[in-house]
């Protein structure tokens, strides 16, 4: 199928994208008497044959995406691992996918094979020129053909596809491939204008992909334009949020804060992703990106949008994330073999304070915790492999909730082995995250929940002696229990100088009645119940006159 | 990129007739950033310190320091402790207990490790990082001059980009005859050159305008994403296009 899917394309392509182009061509040349019967059908001219053919190139290419993507149905629910070995989601109309796969090559092989020859004429204006360009450099005619029969047209083939020597020649020479060119093109202009921002002081740093010829550029003022944090492609260029790491795996908090979860990614990882688009814009050209990208951006998940966009799909297929549906077509990356997926980083021995998550933990406010971490990765990939040196994962520790104004602080955030400190009573999240480099930390987060006892004295600014003034304690805090209900206190109060007299001084709101105008210590000592007595002492004076 | 240091050997001269060397000098391999190396000879670990000295790495990353042993008392295969530590760079160090080698420049004999003399006029040390070096710097010559003829349609000068490249691989096979060359080492030297010639060949496209320098250039950025995976695969170091030669690993 992808084959008949290849030549309808080429056939489409010929009739509706090249033909315009090399009859206006013929036309112009005074050649039309010798093409009558195409000629009659297209009387288009220059610049008409140029625009409809561009019109025409987008048009099927539009057609051909959304056959193949109402062909690919991505569960819209949970990660997805396409695998060939029947692992995937079912696709009951696949025929239809490998069809417009193969219609989307084939239709780029011809514009590959034409365009060199029109674009000259089209830039100067005179047919001629193409002619002659041709005469003078039968070498563009021979690499455009090369590049159009030798390395487009095979992508049809899976197993060409999945090469990683193949994905290497079709990047490099996507460079001269004039269907990326209008992505590649706005990639240029994108990279040269945070290029432009660098010399102002932007951070900016570019590093080249050498495997698909692609160029990187980390940060820059452009990088806001796109769903942070993240990254993205314009033909060979691809740029990437600044926050990623570069050489070490780190995590972003999504859009909706901490408690929405946690994005693991690397620039390691968003390479391969990013280098896919490179190979699909390589395949299908440019139009296939752009469609893609907005299927990606505009539409729900529902309607396969976002992350599971038929576009993103296929790229995905150049990292194998073990979390993110991908499409067995790309090469493998380095470190993999076959078609086999990445494999998710995996959580060793990790507790807090020696405990493990989902143990109770109980604190006095101000307290430190001693954190211990462990991950490993059993394929050291993307991360390791691809930074020989770099650490196989990466990992963080972060409070996902905590007390209002709390301010817990984690003195390594990034490493395994750390401490962490509580000033404030209530319940806390504390999370620890893994990440291989890869899109996703696939093993989760192991939570802890520690709760921390505080005790808060509310006193007058001033009191009378021999008259009695009130002491709160209600604002004591010891957060949650496991199931939810609030830690039960005790509440022992104690007043200096000891001739005060305090009515009950379990209760957490007392009477003291001063018996002599000196300062009044007033002090409060909580204790959670049912936590091995965890407990925090707090004082608060209170001048008497 | 960080420093490295590496432990080359030491070896014995003006061996006394009961094979007792009256100078040793040691041999330390740098690569990346480090001025100065800091060596220090010892009997054993933990011995006192016989000899220090702060020696600069040469062109090809090696830094010597040659010590006096005066009356000699080490004979020739004594294990010695060494210490290199990179005094003026990023922080490196390394240590190895090594042998005393006492043999001497070529006698004109037909050389190899049992004719007792080197076969060339340096030790291992000095002589494989400098024809490595030498390898890499025809390669990327040779590589940079075809393409400038390519840019230029200048036949010979093509010729002469082929020749150099030809004497590379001449170069090459010294190399790779009398010197274990690490498989990281030797592809990181291609990656480099590859790499290098790559943006020449960009820079030699746009001044030119050619199509033949480009494709040219096309091709040598894949060979330079085919050794970059051999690399990763392998789980090398990839060398820099910025890395300076002096500080690539050529032993």
């Amino acid at each position: 199928m992808l084959i008949v899917g290849a030549v309808f394309g080429a056939v489409l392509a010929f009739f509706f994208v090249a033909g315009p182009l090399t009859i206006a061509m013929a036309i112009a040349l005074g050649l039309s008497p010798v093409l009558p019967i195409i000629g009659a059908l297209t009387q288009w001219q220059f610049p008409v044959g140029t625009v409809g053919a561009t019109i025409s190139h987008i048009l099927f290419s539009l057609i051909a995406y959304v056959m193949a993507a109402i062909a690919t149905p991505v569960p819209t629910a949970g990660p997805v691992t396409v695998t060939p070995a029947g692992g995937g989601f079912p696709m009951p109309w696949e025929f239809f996918e490998r069809f417009a796969r193969g219609w989307l090559i084939g239709m780029n092989a011809v514009v590959t094979l034409t365009l060199p020859f029109a674009l000259p004429w089209v830039f100067s204006g005179l047919p001629a020129v193409s002619l002659l360009l041709v005469a003078a450099s039968p070498l563009l005619a021979i690499a455009a053909t090369f590049i159009a029969v030798v390395i487009v047209i095979p992508a049809f083939a899976p197993g060409v596809a999945a090469n990683s020597v193949y994905a290497g020649i079709l990047g490099w020479t996507a460079w001269i491939s004039p269907p990326t060119w209008p992505a590649t093109g706005l990639g240029l202009l994108v990279c040269i204008v945070n290029s432009i921002t660098a010399l102002f002081g932007a951070p900016v740093r570019w590093v080249p992909e050498f495997w698909t010829g692609s160029l990187m550029t980390h940060g820059g003022i452009l990088y806001p334009f796109w769903r942070a944090p993240a990254g993205y492609n314009l033909g060979n260029f691809y740029f990437l949020d600044p926050r990623i790491g570069a050489t070490t795996p780190e995590f972003i908090p999504p859009a909706g804060g901490m408690a929405g979860g946690f994005i693991g990614l690397t620039a390691d990882g968003a390479t391969l992703h990013e280098t896919g688009h490179t190979l699909n814009a390589a395949a299908f050209g440019s139009w296939f990106n752009y469609v893609g990208w907005a299927h990606q951006n505009f539409f729900p998940p529902g309607l396969n949008g976002g992350p599971r966009a038929y576009a993103e799909v296929l790229a995905e297929a150049h990292l194998r994330d073990s979390t993110q549906p991908w499409f067995p077509f790309w090469a493998p990356p380095v470190g993999l073999t076959a078609l086999t997926p990445n494999a998710p980083p995996t959580f060793g021995t990790t507790t807090v304070d020696g405990l493990p998550p989902g143990a109770f933990l109980n604190y006095s406010a101000g307290a430190s915790l001693t954190l211990s971490g462990a991950s490993a990765d059993a394929d050291s990939y993307p991360a390791a492999t691809l930074i020989p040196g770099s650490p196989a994962t990466g990992v963080r520790w972060v409070f996902t909730t905590q007390p209002a104004g709390a301010g817990a602080a984690i003195a390594g955030a990034t490493t395994a082995a750390t401490t962490a400190t509580v000033p404030r009573g209530g319940d806390y999240t504390l999370a620890f995250v893994a990440t291989d480099g890869a899109q996703l930390p696939t093993a989760g987060a192991l939570v802890f929940t520690p709760k921390v006892v505080e005790a808060v004295v509310s006193v007058p600014i001033v009191a009378v002696v021999d008259q009695p003034f009130t002491a709160d304690g209600s604002m004591s805090t010891a957060g949650a229990d496991l199931a939810g209900a609030a830690l039960p206190l005790t509440f022992a109060w104690s007043v200096a100088p000891p001739s005060a007299v305090i009515a009950d001084p379990t209760l957490p709101i007392i009477s003291v009645t001063p018996s002599e105008t000196a300062p009044h210590v007033v002090t409060l000592t909580v204790t959670a119940a049912g936590a091995a007595g965890t407990s925090h002492t707090a004082s608060s004076a209170v001048p008497v006159s | 990129m960080a420093c490295t240091l590496q432990i080359g050997g030491i070896n014995g001269e003006a061996v006394t007739g009961g094979s007792l060397p009256t100078q040793l000098r040691v041999y330390v391999r740098r690569q990346g950033n480090c001025d100065q190396v800091e060596i220090t000879v010892r009997v054993t670990q933990n011995g006192p310190a016989m000899f220090t000295a702060v020696a600069a790495p040469d062109n090809n990353g090696t830094a010597t320091a040659g010590f006096i042993v005066e009356p000699p008392i080490f004979a020739c295969g004594s294990p010695l402790w060494v210490e290199a530590r990179c005094a003026a760079g990023d922080e490196c160090s390394a240590t190895a207990q090594v042998s005393i080698d006492c043999k001497a420049p070529s006698d004109g004999g037909p050389g190899g490790p049992n004719n007792g003399n080197w076969p060339w006029p340096f030790p291992p040390q000095l002589f494989c990082p400098l024809i490595g070096r030498g390898f890499t710097l025809a390669l990327f010559t040779g590589i940079v001059t075809f393409l400038t003829g390519v840019a230029m349609a200048l036949p010979p000068v093509i010729g002469a980009g082929v020749a150099i490249v030809v004497a590379a691989f001449g170069i090459l096979a010294v190399w790779r005859h009398w010197c274990a060359i690490p498989y990281c080492y030797f592809w990181g030297a291609i990656l480099w050159v590859l790499k290098r010639c790559l943006l020449a060949g960009a820079v030699l496209t746009l001044f030119f305008v050619s199509v033949a320098t480009l494709l040219c250039t096309l091709a040598i950025g894949f060979a330079a994403g085919v050794v970059t995976n051999r690399l990763r695969k392998a789980h090398c170091h990839l060398p820099s296009m910025t890395t300076p030669l002096t500080q690539l690993p050529l032993w």
